[in-house]
């Protein structure tokens, strides 16, 4: 199964922009054909100081900005190498001082495929696209408080997946996202310039980052990087607001620790907690989840040789999940 | 099967990845907003140099030698050197001067507007509070500040953005007037009219005498004006630069020559003289006060047994420029204009109505609508915008582009509106000095704000004493537009209850004033000799 949670939420100085994005979404694994994993997502992102454009600040006009999400993630095996995978993040904000109203709602629907193009002994070269779509008119133009970005966005995505001795491995993953422009409700902001029209322009982002450590069946823990860079080179200005069109840039570390319960057939509970190193236009954020995720297997007809579940380490029987509900790994 | 699906498969990701590389270009929007056609104007207003003008002046002040006196003959050897070097730079045409030709082809005083509106909107940002709690004063005399004052100039907040769009608003007009009363007297042709070989690059021939060039007028008492509003070097040699454009660019266009340009230019400078001298004495410097004063607005209140308006923000900050209800008004009197201001108290905070007041505004807090939201942004005009004068200014050029005005009149309605909105934000700053009265969330902490909560007082709404005076205006100079004018200004006053900023009595008594501030525009307006 998959982690489903994990970094979810960028955290960006709202946070609020976040593309809820499922681990899965840049990891090396894929369920088996016919099998479905899906899970809930509980994320907490919190900031008390943050960059504006690159001076680091505090604002006590806003205290520390808490962003929640719940998120509902799915991914579905059509075959032991292709996945579709799709989330769904309900999210809210809040500040702890100040005046400004928190926001809550349904935020953007993430959907894509994930391909496994190449696999030698211990390598996975995996590609993927997929785009996401606001599943409702939520208040973009209010970060950050807002709970996303109201931008569609398309992005593809490749990832290596070397898996090591001892139950080690390594993923590196690149993304590059593009978005569309955004209308909001009002008809003038200044960004680089003044503009007279309710459009704001949409930089692409890139983002990269990896992941080592021990990744099994059973058990997980891993140490997590991430980088984001947003193109363009609009910054927050002094003592403004941020702006949908700003550079969110930021460079992240954390942890993965996740374990399959036995007695819970096979329960899954993950948790993440990753912290914003430095960033630019974003808040200096701490960020934790918890997940669960459950996988089924809808094949009628299995033979005790087919995967079920997660392929962890493709191409070694022993660790690509558990081979029948009554064989399952100890 | 199984194979197919797998190479098409390995198709669509590399067709989807190339895709996503393709998209991935320079972002860039179609329309940012200021789009504008070229200016053709129903009516030139050939008699516009007998309207009247704001500032006292005569058109004998400007016929002197050292400003527009009569200019040579067409036929002199001065002028065909002259027509020699518009031909010649026509024929040295390019790309950026075709560019420039354009841009301000589609009308010098809305391209003014437009920059000003940008301008406030890039200076709209309260200043950071010092290390001790105390908040820097913006200053004229260190804009960038490089001297130690904490902040930059200017805080381009509404009520310094309603003054700034007045003022260059009425100097733009007065200085206009003079130009086609020179224009009138001088009757001078343009050179394209002069010398038939020379053909407009892009421009219409013009219909109205050539000197003093109109552009060149607009272009010097503009900059003077803008350059002292928006000091800052970046901002200063941004103005510069479009100064510059404005007064060449129909010397390039082969319609101006060197003599109408630079006549025009002294002119606008001239008129801009006699305007500032107004600016530098409205009271303005002691709009923003001192601590001792700040003190005595609390404590006349709280003697009153009444609650007095404080700063919600941390640290608390000083209201913004408490004094400017004392700042000299354009179309009214000081005793008209205080008579007016202070025609309606608020409601005692002690009263039942008080309290229902407050429990609505929470009401439309606790549970916004997306529409009502949607109002609130759409009217908002915080920090970082145009403000509320910006966004009015903004209707009326969707209505001035449509009627096809000629630029004296661009300019009058301008004005007309500009000073109007300026007599609005003097008014409602001295009754929110008067009341000083408490925003709802400082009577009850609960009220979270869907849009920054202003740092003054909250009786009356400013946006509804703007809004009513605009509309009020706009409906006298646009009737076909006055069901819709009423309808926005209804709309932006109920979009601060809808926010969480302000009482229904706010929002009621800022219309009310606004409306009897916009009539005194529109007595103005009848009897300024236009048509």
């Amino acid at each position: 199964m998959k982690k489903l949670s994990k970094y979810s939420l960028l955290a960006i100085l709202l946070l609020t922009t976040l593309f809820a994005k499922a681990q899965t979404m840049t990891d090396g694994i894929f369920m088996a054909k016919g099998n479905l994993c899906g899970g809930v997502t509980y994320m907490n992102d919190s900031w008390n100081k943050y960059w504006e454009g690159t001076l680091y600040r505090e604002n006590k006009n806003i205290g520390t900005i808490t962003t929640q999400a719940v998120m509902l993630m799915g991914n579905y095996g059509i075959s032991d190498r292709f996945n579709v995978l799709a989330s769904l993040p309900y999210v809210s904000t809040k500040a702890s001082a100040g005046v400004l109203h928190g926001m809550n709602g349904f935020q953007d629907l993430t959907m894509s495929v994930k391909y496994r193009l190449a696999q030698t002994k211990n390598l996975s070269v995996i590609g993927s696209v997929g785009g996401s779509i606001p599943t409702n008119n939520y208040v973009a133009d209010f970060l950050p408080l807002a709970i996303g970005m109201q931008s569609k966005t398309l992005f593809g995505r490749g990832v290596l997946y070397y898996t090591l001795p001892a139950d080690l491995a390594l993923t590196l993953h690149g993304t590059y996202t593009a978005r569309s422009n955004v209308k909001v409700d009002r008809t003038m902001y200044y960004s680089d310039k003044g503009y007279f029209t309710n459009e704001m322009m949409m930089p692409d982002m890139v983002n990269f980052g990896g992941k080592f450590g021990h990744y099994s069946y059973r058990w997980q823990l891993e140490a997590t990087y991430d980088q984001q860079i947003t193109q363009g080179n609009i910054d927050i200005r002094r003592n403004d607001m941020p702006g949908l069109c700003d550079k969110f840039d930021f460079t992240k570390v954390g942890f993965i620790a996740a374990y399959r319960v036995p007695q819970l057939k096979d329960l899954q509970i993950i948790l993440t907690g990753s912290k914003v190193l430095t960033g630019r236009n974003v808040g200096e954020s701490t960020n934790f989840s918890i997940s669960l995720t459950k996988y089924i297997d809808f094949r009628k007809n299995r033979t005790s040789e087919i995967p079920t579940g997660p392929i962890c380490r493709p191409g070694d029987k022993n660790h690509t999940g558990s081979m029948t509900e009554e064989h399952k790994e100890h | 099967m199984k194979n197919i699906i797998t190479k098409n498969l390995q198709l669509a990701f590399v067709a989807i990845t190339i895709l996503v590389g393709v998209t991935a270009c320079e972002k860039y929007l179609d329309h940012d907003g200021t789009e504008l056609g070229a200016l053709a104007p129903t009516k030139i207003d050939d008699t516009a140099g007998a309207w009247k003008t704001y500032t006292s002046m005569s058109l004998s002040e400007f016929t002197v030698p050292s400003i527009v006196p009569a200019p040579a003959a067409v036929t002199s050897a001065q002028y065909l050197q002259e027509i020699a070097e518009v031909k010649a730079e026509v024929a040295n045409i390019n790309d950026e001067r075709r560019d420039a030709i354009r841009y301000w082809n589609g009308g010098g005083i809305l391209r003014w507007n437009q920059i000003m509106r940008e301008l406030v909107a890039k200076n709209n940002l309260p200043p950071v509070e010092n290390a001790n709690g105390t908040y820097p004063i913006p200053s004229s005399a260190d804009p960038d500040n490089l001297n130690g004052t904490g902040t930059s100039f200017p805080f381009s907040n509404p009520p310094y953005a309603a003054r700034a769009y007045a003022y260059v608003s009425v100097a733009q007009y007065d200085a206009l007037v003079e130009a086609m009363a020179l224009k009138k007297q001088y009757n001078r042709k343009a050179p394209n009219a002069v010398d038939a070989t020379i053909t407009p690059v892009i421009v219409a021939a013009p219909k109205l005498a050539s000197y003093p060039s109109e552009d060149a007028v607009m272009a010097a008492v503009t900059y003077e004006f803008m350059k002292r509003l928006f000091p800052q070097k970046a901002d200063t040699l941004y103005l510069y630069k479009k100064k510059e454009q404005q007064k060449w660019f129909k010397l390039w266009a082969g319609v101006s020559t060197r003599s109408d340009i630079e006549a025009g230019e002294r002119l606008g400078k001239a008129v801009f003289a006699k305007v500032f001298a107004r600016f530098r004495t409205d009271g303005m410097a002691n709009a923003v006060g001192t601590q001792a004063k700040w003190d005595s607005l609390t404590k006349r209140i709280e003697e009153k047994g009444e609650v007095a308006w404080k700063s919600m923000e941390n640290a608390p900050r000083p209201p913004m420029l408490p004094f400017y209800g004392n700042v000299g008004t354009w179309n009214m009197d000081r005793n008209a204009l205080t008579s007016i201001s202070t025609s309606i108290p608020p409601l005692a905070t002690n009263t039942s109505e008080f309290k229902a007041q407050l429990a609505e505004v929470k009401s439309y807090t606790d549970n916004p609508t997306r529409e009502n939201i949607a109002i609130v942004h759409y009217w908002a005009d915080g920090a970082g915008t145009h403000t509320p004068p910006g966004h009015w200014n903004q209707i009326a050029e969707q209505y001035i582009v449509t009627a096809k005005q000629s630029e004296v009149r661009t300019a009058r309605n301008y004005a007309l509106l500009n000073t109007a909105m300026m007599d609005a934000a003097i008014s409602c700053w001295h009754t929110k000095s008067y009341y000083y009265y408490p925003r709802p969330s400082q009577m009850d902490n609960s009220i979270k704000t869907l849009t920054g909560l202003p740092n003054f007082p909250s009786y009356t709404s400013g946006h509804s004493t703007f809004s009513a005076a605009a509309a009020t205006v706009l409906s006298y100079l646009f009737p076909e537009g006055a069901t819709s004018f009423q309808a926005q200004a209804d709309e932006a006053s109920k979009s601060r209850l809808y926010g969480g900023i302000h009482y229904k009595m706010d929002c009621e008594g800022g219309m009310k004033i606004g409306k009897a501030v916009g009539d005194k525009a529109v007595l103005r307006a009848q009897s300024d000799g236009v048509q």
